[in-house]
């Protein structure tokens, strides 16, 4: 039975008014949040989140901002209800905390708080509010813990206990908490905000049911939750039933050893329904990259409302037609304590998003439903490259700081245009980066300089947004730092799709010994990106590095990827990325068949086709047997199309009308011409940054319509040799 | 005797309104169509109609004026138009990209498609890094290589050929000498290139918004030039002698001068003289805590006053950029007449965001609108007479009304027309109340304590539901609603505002300081003002701080005493910091060890230089019985009810002051319709504003 014949009888206008009012109020909680906290961590990087439940603990309204804690919050709510039961809940309680295994977080550094609402002393719903907060105790500053081996070095653990009664904040947990967290006063601040917030949400949720009475309150809260289900469902339904494949890999170099963890995502389309299946991914790690339960529903709960659902407020109808499965316990997806778990959101939870949305846009290019096809979308880089250092300020005081440039990576081009350039992960909304007066300002800072990443966006008919390149030095009198970083997407790029290239990866660099002085004495100005001397790549994941006096940091933070066929994307945006200098003459020329004249500053329109028409021959060893390029679209068009007439073999090339076979289980690759290279040699040739990495061998696969020669799709894969270990 | 005049002139999107008072108060009115080729168009349009009111020539009434108050959009148009000059921007080597990093350009929305970067206002060609540094203290690092930069001007304008100049270095606000040497090279090189550096423009941390602000101070110039200019000389050569004022975003005057440097600040200055009128109706009627409501064709607006004191943003986000600007904090969503309903993919109804705007309008201008907009919303209940709209200036047709709520939104939601259209009529009261509720209660303010003003053409209709649904008791209507933005520009002062960044912590900083900064501030703003003709006794000067507890980056502007500070006044100055923190977020949410913690970020000096405005003219009461001013009855469809009933009509040109009805009943006036609900009483008071008073 489709649930759209539970709706009965409802007036649509109130159902909106109270969705709307719903939304409002979550909004206002983030605005007390970000107003009244004093951590970077919410007001630059906005790493927080505010939701609000009905009775049942389920979503009637969401914020945004951090999208993960759509998990987070849902078995937050749970696990409150299921360890005190409602009878031992009265108003003026709240519950904190922090716990992947017992109260659902994305990681021990998110903390959230949860406060029931009464209205005439009856429970009419919950507020979740959470931040990530300076810190929590553990064996590294930040939340994080790279080289930590359980979840016991990682931080203080919180299993939803109450923080708060009649009101009042419990002394007890309050000194219990600052004692074990090295910068108290903010702390305890931030988890007052998120109380502030809760009773903002609590009255407004009072008014709103003393305006319309708690049954209506309740009966629009579920209606409201229907009309989502129906809409998702009727966007499901457009897609051909079937099973789309994707995989990842999770990377983790902290103990010394490098590591790539198989991540498997299939996703199941039975009519209006949906199944994502994570089995047969890798064995958890004894490092920090394990997602819990929180990460793995927030993450693809987030998907599903990004492709599918952003044009609605959300609520957990949205979510009924899709099933996940965790698969066996003991997995990178599925952890069993004590796992650590600290950086779960980030490398495994964001890989997950990753494969979830390249498994999707192979569903979607296929729906009948127009709206749906077009929202197929390239990967973004997904990778928040945190680094933190500890030392003295400029100002001669002890000082411990994020760097908030970890917020610049580029995200995957979409199907209406180039992907954003610093944006972040795809899950962290409304993401800012600290301006460098900020930086420079507040810590012991000094920039080299700070710009984008040249070449690191995907090439593709659009192309990925870029990240960021930067460098600065230790501005503390001679004094020097000590440096904890982790970096999940240093070995796997972001995955080309329908047809787009892979985007570049992040790096972290430092040198030991550049005298910036003497440069600037010798040349009159700073140095630039090819002037520092004796940088060296580091480790993806170390807790402690030291900055000298002579010492240079450098970050280059990776691209989205590109989407469809880069011989596709018209010249005349090809020569605009030229010049204004986002991609450099040998990308145009390795990826997108472009011929530059640098004196000029102009394309050679002539020159370029030609040169065009040479890859595709290459690409299918002999001339393309159909040329569709002189209609060659300024649109985006998915490579694949669906036959629906009976007989025809089902898939067929969107360009040139070639039948390739059929649907099921990507058979159709099997009439495609297939290549596949060495990935870093095929990156490193387009001048895309990527890193090396012992023990494994990776390809990039392309797949190629026979008679066109256009691209159809491209793959990256991963297979290990030998494990190899490394030096620091 | 001679009478001497006031006129205050809006040119906005669509109408440019004039007003003139003279010397006794009595004010004319008259609308003309803009004319975005030449506005100053549209302002001799009005002026010829308005003369036929006071049997004047148009000389005689521009010689007989002693002031002219002109609010613009242009500067508003050319940015939302993206048609400004081609600028070139130097800015210090290694930060070339700084706008197009935009300090991540995310939004929270999930909808990764609609995450594309801000406006680009300066072509990537056009940006230049010059070899220079200095660091958090103002020391230099690297010194200024002259020779470069001066290379790198002389590429920029003269192969580049870009119309004006923006300089940008980081760290300016500290230590200005980098920017001052460049700006003097390009004078030198092209004594008439018009260029902003933005130690001058803004000398405020955070380099992406001084630099945002700088670049378009200098991409509005010519526009905002040539209006100016050509402004001033159209009224010179019809008689006008005083100089030109022009109304800026800061809800203040100033002079063309002054304008023609620093543009910038005319940016969203729209809107702020109705608020500027709302504010000093309020002191006469003795309403001191004011919501205003302005809804026209694309939006409706609002805005609080507090204690006769208008609110301002600070670093204000305007068309998805960044600035250090200060504006009236006016809070705008697309529910304006034109807005489209809609039924979301969802199955439920929406209001806006899109617009129908003026062409071709709500399906029942008859102007081949195709889509329901709130207008027809009001028609289909009959809540507007269709033949006195715009008092009869045009016909509405209330037929197509019906047709295109019936087919795209009683039908698929299975309801009758007259249902869903006050379904409809529900949702933009509620749409607008979320209005309202963003600056009262999130800002800490109880709607219940305020009067709501409520002007624009559209707002009388909805206003009433919108007081029911919040909870307040008062709303006055003003008279002329229509012209009242043009109204308040002649109740305005002359303002100027000047800041600087301090980044001073109160337990540990120097008085001192603070006093010499102020200082220079003040006198930086009185002589402004003095340029402007007002003598040191005219000007009243307010200081500020943007107050912030250490690391956080949200400030909260607090009044600071016009005196020599003393060592004495930091426990003054903290009080009052941490009383207005905790008005706004609760009693105990100030910081833990809250003292220590306070840094003052910027310091702000705003000057007033008052001027001379017309009063109200009160009339006499004419008694209470209104039924001398009622036109019979009509069949509305009312909302608040879901029931058809026989409803009193009254014209306001029939109305005296004193005259008083109950709801439900409708008043008609020649620009605006006033919908009376239930429950509500209208009385006109002497003023000829409405009062509304709920129960």
């Amino acid at each position: 039975m489709s649930s759209s014949e539970q709706v009965h009888s409802y007036d649509a206008f109130t159902a909106q008014v109270i969705q709307q009012r719903l939304k409002n109020v979550v909004e206002e909680m983030a605005t007390m949040l970000l107003r009244t906290s004093g951590s970077p961590v919410l007001t630059e990087a906005q790493d927080f989140c505010t939701a609000i439940f009905d009775v049942d603990g389920e979503h009637v309204a969401f914020s945004g901002y951090v999208v993960a804690h759509l998990g987070s919050s849902l078995l937050g709510v749970q696990a409150v209800i299921r360890e005190y039961g409602l009878e031992d809940i009265s108003p003026g309680d709240a519950f904190i905390c922090n716990d992947a295994y017992t109260a659902g977080a994305i990681h021990q550094g998110d903390v959230g708080v949860i406060s029931p609402i009464y209205h005439d002393s009856q429970l009419v719903g919950w507020a979740f509010s959470n931040a990530h907060v300076l810190d929590v105790g553990g064996m590294s500053p930040g939340g994080w813990a790279p080289e930590a081996y359980d979840v016991f070095s990682e931080a203080l653990s919180l299993p939803a206990i109450r923080i708060a009664e009649n009101g009042r904040i419990l002394r007890d947990i309050q000194r219990i908490i600052m004692r074990n967290v090295r910068v108290p006063v903010p702390v305890i601040n931030d988890i007052k905000s998120l109380i502030v917030a809760n009773l903002t949400a609590e009255r407004r949720v009072q008014e709103l049911v003393a305006k319309y009475g708690l049954e209506t309150y309740k009966m629009y809260c579920g209606v409201n939750k229907e009309l989502a289900d129906n809409l998702i469902r009727k966007r499901v339904a457009s897609i051909p039933d079937g099973v789309y494949r994707s995989q990842e890999w999770v990377e983790y170099d902290g103990h010394g050893i490098q590591e790539l963890y198989p991540l498997m995502c299939s996703v199941t389309v039975a009519e209006d329904h949906m199944t994502v299946d994570l089995s047969g991914s890798a064995a958890q790690s004894n490092g920090f990259v394990n997602a819990g339960p929180g990460a793995i529903i927030g993450c693809l709960e987030g998907v599903l409302v990004m492709m599918l659902g952003s044009d609605v407020p959300v609520n957990a109808g949205m979510f009924r037609s899709m099933e996940i499965k965790f698969g066996d316990p003991g997995t990178i997806v599925n952890p069993l304590p004590p796992a650590p778990t600290s950086c779960g959101h980030m490398e495994t939870g964001g890989k997950t998003e990753k494969a979830f949305i390249e498994a999707l846009t192979k569903a979607l290019q296929l729906s009948q439903d127009p709206w749906v096809r077009n929202r197929v979308a390239a990967i973004s880089h997904n990778c928040w490259p945190g680094n933190a250092w500890i030392g003295l300020d400029q100002y001669g005081e002890y000082t411990a700081f994020p760097v908030f440039d970890c917020g610049s990576a580029g995200i995957g081009a979409q199907a209406t245009g180039d992907g954003l350039d610093v944006g972040a992960f795809d899950m962290q909304l409304n993401n800012g980066i600290p301006e460098v007066e900020t930086n420079e300002g507040v810590y012991p800072m000094l920039y080299l300089y700070r710009r984008l990443h040249v070449n690191s966006g995907g090439p593709g008919f659009y192309r990925g947004g870029q990240g960021l390149d930067l460098a600065w030095v230790p501005y503390n009198h001679g004094q020097g730092l000590l440096g904890t970083m982790e970096n999940a997407c240093g070995q796997m790029p972001a995955h080309g799709t329908l047809g787009g290239y892979p985007g570049a990866v992040t790096v972290f660099l430092k040198s030991d010994n550049f005298d910036l002085g003497q440069y600037i004495r010798e040349h009159g100005r700073m140095p630039g990106p090819d002037d520092v001397t004796g940088l060296i790549q580091l480790r993806n994941h170390l807790a402690s590095t030291t900055l000298g006096p002579y010492g240079v940091f450098r970050q280059i933070t990776g691209g989205g990827s590109g989407l469809g066929d880069p011989l596709l994307r018209p010249l005349a945006w090809v020569e605009r990325d030229l010049r204004d200098g986002y991609i450099s003459p040998m990308l145009a020329k390795e990826a997108y068949g472009v011929v530059y004249n640098d004196e000029t500053k102009r394309v050679d329109a002539q020159a370029s086709e030609a040169l065009r028409t040479l890859l595709r021959t290459e690409r299918l060893g002999h001339k393309p047997l159909k040329d569709f390029t002189k209609e060659s679209p300024t649109f985006f068009r998915a490579p694949l199309g669906v036959f629906d007439t009976p007989g025809r073999r089902e898939i067929y090339c969107a360009f040139c009308g070639t039948d390739l076979g059929m649907r099921e289980d990507e058979q159709w690759k099997k009439q495609t011409v297939v290549r596949s290279h060495e990935l870093m040699g095929t990156m490193r040739r387009m001048g895309i940054e990527c890193q090396g990495l012992e023990g494994y061998r990776r390809d990039l696969v392309e797949y190629i319509c026979p008679d066109c020669g256009t691209m159809l799709q491209t793959e990256v894969s991963a297979s290990l040799i030998e494990l190899a270990p490394m030096g620091t | 005797m001679l009478n001497y005049y006031s006129i205050g002139v809006d040119i906005g999107g669509t109408f440019t309104d004039l007003v003139v008072a003279d010397e006794t108060g009595q004010v004319f009115s008259a609308k003309a169509f803009t004319t975005p080729h030449d506005y100053s168009e549209g302002i001799t349009n009005a002026l010829d109609t308005v003369v036929e009111q006071l049997g004047l020539s148009v000389r005689d009434l521009l010689s007989r004026t002693r002031v002219f108050v002109n609010g613009t959009t242009i500067v508003t148009n050319a940015l939302a138009e993206l048609k400004g000059v081609k600028v070139g921007l130097l800015t210090t080597l290694g930060f070339k990209d700084t706008l197009r990093i935009a300090r991540s350009a995310r939004t929270n929305d999930f909808n990764l498609q609609s995450q594309v970067p801000p406006p680009e206002l300066v072509s990537r060609d056009h940006v230049v890094e010059i070899h220079e540094r200095i660091n958090y203290a103002g020391e230099v690092v690297v010194p200024l290589d002259v020779e470069h930069a001066t290379r790198q001007i002389r590429n920029l304008v003269e192969v580049q050929n870009v119309e004006a100049l923006a300089v940008c270095l980081l760290w300016s606000f500290r230590n200005s000498n980098h920017e001052r040497v460049i700006k003097n090279i390009i004078h030198e090189l092209y004594p008439t290139m018009f260029v902003t550096i933005s130690s001058d423009i803004y000398p405020v941390s955070r380099e992406y918004e001084r630099m945002v602000t700088t670049v378009l101070n200098s991409y509005s110039s010519r526009g905002a030039e040539s209006y100016l200019v050509n402004l001033e000389q159209r009224l010179r050569d019809r008689g006008l002698t005083v100089p030109v004022g022009i109304m800026q975003s800061t809800g203040g005057i100033t002079s063309t001068d002054d304008a023609r440097q620093k543009p910038i600040h005319l940016l969203n200055s729209g809107p702020v003289g109705g608020v500027v009128a709302a504010n000093r109706l309020g002191e006469l009627l003795g309403l001191k805590n004011i919501i205003t409501a302005d809804m026209g064709g694309t939006s409706f607006d609002t805005a609080v006053i507090v204690e006769n004191q208008i609110g301002h943003i600070h670093r204000a986000r305007v068309n998805r950029l960044d600035t250090g600007l200060s504006l009236v904090d006016i809070h705008a969503i697309g529910a304006g007449g034109g807005s489209i309903c809609h039924v979301t993919d969802q199955g439920l109804p929406e209001v806006g965001p899109e617009s129908a705007g003026a062409e071709p309008g709500p399906a029942c201008y008859g102007r081949g609108g195709q889509e329901p907009c709130v207008t027809d919303v009001a028609e289909a209940i009959n809540l507007i007479d269709p033949h006195y709209f715009l008092g009869g200036a045009l016909t509405l047709d209330q037929e197509r009304a019906l047709e295109v709520i019936e087919e795209k939104i009683a039908k698929p939601l299975g309801l009758d027309t007259a249902h869903a259209a006050a379904g409809l009529y529900d949702l933009v009261v509620s749409n607008m109340s979320n209005a309202v509720r963003a600056v009262t209660i999130e800002r800490g303010h109880d709607p219940r304590d305020f009067a709501l003003l409520a002007y624009g053409g559209a707002s009388a209709l909805y206003i009433a539901a919108i007081a029911q649904d919040m909870g307040i008791r008062r709303v006055v209507i003003p008279h002329h609603a229509s012209v009242f933005s043009a109204e308040g520009l002649l109740l305005s002062d002359y303002s100027r505002s000047s800041v600087q960044t301090v980044n001073w912590n109160l337990a540990k900083g120097n008085i001192s300081e603070l006093n010499t900064v102020f200082d220079t501030l003040s006198q930086q703003v009185t002589a402004s003002l003095q340029d402007n003709g007002f003598s040191a006794g005219d000007i009243d000067l307010t200081w500020e701080g943007d107050f912030k507890f250490g690391t956080q980056v949200y400030e909260l502007t607090i009044l600071i005493p016009h005196k020599e500070l003393t060592e004495e006044d930091k426990a003054l100055l903290a009080q009052r910091f941490i009383a207005e923190y905790e008005r706004l977020y609760g009693q105990g949410a100030s910081w833990e060890n809250a003292e220590n913690l306070i840094v003052i970020l910027n310091l702000r000096v705003t000057g007033v230089g008052r001027t001379a405005k017309p009063g109200f003219v009160a009339g006499t009461l004419g008694g209470s019985d209104a039924s001398d001013a009622s036109i019979g009855n009509r069949q509305i469809f009312l909302p608040d009810r879901e029931t058809e009933e026989s409803v009193s009509i009254f014209r306001d040109e029939r109305f005296l002051p004193g005259m008083r009805i109950s709801g439900p009943a409708v008043i008609e006036a020649r620009d605006t319709t006033i919908y009376v609900p239930y429950g509500v009483e209208a009385e006109m008071d002497v003023y000829r504003n409405y009062s509304l008073t709920l129960a």
